[in-house]
Order: structure tokens, then C-alpha cells, then sequence
């Protein structure tokens, strides 16, 4: 069996019980620091899509209003226009170009407002010349959002939602619409409404940029975050504080167990050489605990053995002497 | 406790087993049996034990072991 020095036993032990633990603590800070760092990157992305969010709704809100007022701005408009001209038709108001400018205006970028007859739901103005003098009955099948929305404005009452436009790549944009109705009739009696409407993202849309802007930065951190808890050299400082730490143990770990064999390893050599006849050996041993108290325990049984060696020599004189 | 067993153990506490054959010795050198020593006696037994502790151990346990042995005159 290999013999092993209490010395050596109890570097080892000091070593392991300090190394083991701080290891583990190194291991769990490094994970604590990476997911603090994800934690972070995380709720700043929340905190960017709710203020996004919650920005995208203000606009939102901003642009229905502003969709809103345009339809009954020229309603209003249009009401002047036929109280100053009470005897014209229908037919002749879409001769005249200044009121198909006053009916067909433009609403924020790519919207307008266009003319309907409240009752019979046939659209007399429009952006579009193909829509115009349709009946608009004819698009609930292809359109039944804006029909949904539309339906609802029939008999001259003010509505407003939000539909489905389908773009001519296939993709969905939703616009908002207001129907505003004109208090005045034509020359014959006709009521008429004004729907206002464009796509609701126009007004979003500087949204849009600042949610790239803060999806890109948060990216940006994560990936620092991700560089900086795995670099090189967050694991070297756990390296060096280790390997620093290992150093200091072992020369306390060394000076400690130097000072507790140390009095046990003299202890040993005078009991060898007691062991082997030689009595002279003086104890000095003032540790202050058990090992000091086995050396006061080791002195007296060489005392003993000093004070027998010379009674037995001195009967042994007595007994040669004649 | 009698004075013969004080003594022993005192010197017990320095010389271990070889106490009792160390007191005995001393006896001898006084002319005394165990039996009749008193606390007079112990001044003289001081001196027989300091010059054998000395001579067979060293002079601080000889001294050591006299002032423990005046110490029971008390």
C-alpha cells in the first residue's frame, strides 16, 4: 500500500474543498451573467414591441380622425355647393369638373373620398371612372369588408370600419373608411354620402422603420451579450481568479498542515531514536492542544524510563558491590 | 488521600510508573518508612528528589517536582 503524508492528505482535502466549490461558482455565475444578459436582451425587445405597439395605435387613432374629418370636411363642402346650386341634378353635378373636384378629394397619400346615394347605394363619384353610376351591391361578393362597412351607411347613417383590400399581388392591406352624410339633396333628390378612406398603415408606417431601428439594435446587444459572456476573456478572469485562488490554498493549505504535522513528525523521530536506546532526546512542544498534550505524555514516559534505568543500574551496583 | 499517595501521584505526573520505586529510593536515602512520614519530612524529601531528578532528568523538572512537593506542606 502506498503510504500517503498527513501533510500531502490534507493539502489535498483543503485544495479540493476550496476548488470544488468556487468551480461550481464560477460555472453558475458564467450562466447567471449569460442568462442576466438574455433576460436584459429579452425585455428589451418587449418593451420595444409594446411601444411600438402602443405607438402604432396613437397613429392609428391619428389617422382615423384625420380619414374622419376629411369625409365630413366635404361633406360640408358639399352641402354649401348644393344649397348654392339647389335645382342640379345628379347627371349634371358629374358634368361639372369643379364639383367632381370638390367630391373626389384626396386623404393622406394614396385614399379619397367618393359619392354614394345613401338609398340606393349606386356610386356616382369616384377616383376610379369604372365605379362610377355602379351599384355597389354588385361588390359584397368580391369586397365583403368594404360591402360590411358600406351596407351599414344605407338610408344616410354615419358609419365607420375598418376592411380588407386585396392588392394586386394577392396581399392584404387594411384601410379604414368613414361615411359622412350630406344633409342636402339634389335638384333630384338625391342624398348623398361621402366615403373617406385609405390604408391605415399610411399613417403607421414611420412605426415600421423604428421597429426595424429596435429590432436591429436588440439583435445588436444580444449578440454582444452572446460575445461577451462566451469570449476568450470573461473565461480567462475565471481562469486566473482559479488558478490565483489554487496558489493562495496551497500555501495556506502547505502552512497549515505544516503546522499541525510538523510537531507530530519530531514527536516521531524522538520516539525513534527512544525506540532505539537513546533517552537524551528533549521535548519541545508548545502547539497549545492534543499534540502538545501527547508531548507532555511522551516526556513523562522517557522520564520514566530515565528514572528506571537508574534505579535498575543502582541495584545492580548494590548488588555487585561486596 | 494519604501524604505516601499525594506524593506518589505528584511524581507520577513527571516520572510516570517509575514513581512509586522513585519514592521508595528517596525513603531509603532519608532511612524512612512510608508509613511514617508527615509534611515535616517533606523538605527533606524535596532535596533527595531535586538531586535525583537532576541527576537522572534534567534541573527544570527537578524543580518543578520540589515545588510541587513543598507545596503539599500546605
Amino acid at each position: 500500500m502506498i503510504k500517503v503524508s498527513i501533510l500531502l492528505k490534507l493539502m489535498v482535502l483543503m485544495v479540493v474543498l476550496t476548488l470544488v466549490p468556487l468551480g461550481i461558482l464560477g460555472v453558475l455565475s458564467v450562466q447567471d451573467e449569460k442568462a442576466l444578459g438574455m433576460n436584459a436582451a429579452r425585455d428589451a425587445q418587449i418593451m420595444g414591441e409594446q411601444a411600438i405597439a402602443d405607438s402604432t395605435l396613437a397613429l392609428n387613432t391619428i389617422g382615423e380622425q384625420v380619414i374622419q374629418q376629411k369625409a365630413v370636411d366635404v361633406a360640408r363642402q358639399i352641402e354649401v355647393y348644393l344649397i348654392d346650386h339647389p335645382d342640379v341634378t345628379i347627371r349634371e353635378l358629374q358634368m361639372d369638373p369643379f364639383f367632381s373636384q370638390l367630391a373626389v378629394q384626396p386623404v393622406g397619400e394614396t385614399g379619397y373620398t367618393a359619392l354614394t346615394d345613401v338609398n340606393t347605394l349606386i356610386c356616382y363619384f369616384h377616383k376610379n371612372p369604372k365605379i362610377v353610376n355602379t351599384d355597389l351591391h354588385n361588390l359584397s361578393a368580391a369586397l365583403p369588408g368594404f360591402w360590411g362597412v358600406m351596407s351599414k351607411s344605407q338610408g344616410g347613417i354615419p358609419v365607420k370600419g375598418y376592411y380588407d383590400w386585396k392588392e394586386p399581388d394577392g396581399s392584404f392591406r387594411q384601410k379604414y373608411m368613414y361615411i359622412a352624410i350630406v344633409n342636402t339633396t339634389t335638384g333630384d333628390d338625391i342624398r348623398l354620402s361621402v366615403a373617406a378612406t385609405t390604408y391605415i398603415d399610411e399613417f403607421s408606417r414611420p412605426m415600421v422603420a423604428t421597429s426595424h431601428k429596435i429590432n436591429s439594435s436588440v439583435q445588436e446587444t444580444t449578440a454582444k451579450i452572446k460575445t461577451a459572456t462566451e469570449s476568450i476573456s470573461t473565461q480567462n478572469n475565471i481562469l486566473i481568479l482559479t488558478l490565483g485562488t489554487m496558489v493562495v490554498v496551497l500555501i495556506c493549505a502547505f502552512l497549515f498542515a505544516r503546522m499541525i504535522t510538523g510537531p507530530i513528525i519530531q514527536l516521531t523521530r524522538i520516539a525513534e531514536k527512544v525506540s532505539l536506546g537513546d533517552l537524551t532526546q528533549e521535548i519541545d512542544v508548545k502547539t497549545g492542544d492534543e499534540i502538545e498534550d501527547l508531548a507532555v505524555s511522551f516526556r513523562r514516559m522517557i522520564n520514566a524510563f530515565k528514572v528506571m534505568e537508574r534505579l535498575n543500574r543502582e541495584d545492580q551496583e548494590e548488588e555487585d558491590s561486596p | 488521600m494519604s501524604l505516601e499517595q499525594e506524593i506518589v501521584a505528584l511524581l507520577s505526573k513527571e516520572i510516570g510508573p517509575s514513581a512509586p520505586s522513585f519514592f521508595r529510593t528517596c525513603l531509603k536515602n532519608m532511612k524512612k518508612e512510608p508509613a511514617a512520614l508527615t509534611k515535616a519530612d517533606l523538605d527533606e524529601l524535596s532535596k533527595w528528589a531535586f538531586i535525583g531528578i537532576k541527576l537522572t532528568i534534567d534541573e527544570k523538572t527537578a524543580e518543578r517536582i520540589k515545588t510541587a512537593l513543598l507545596a503539599l506542606k500546605k
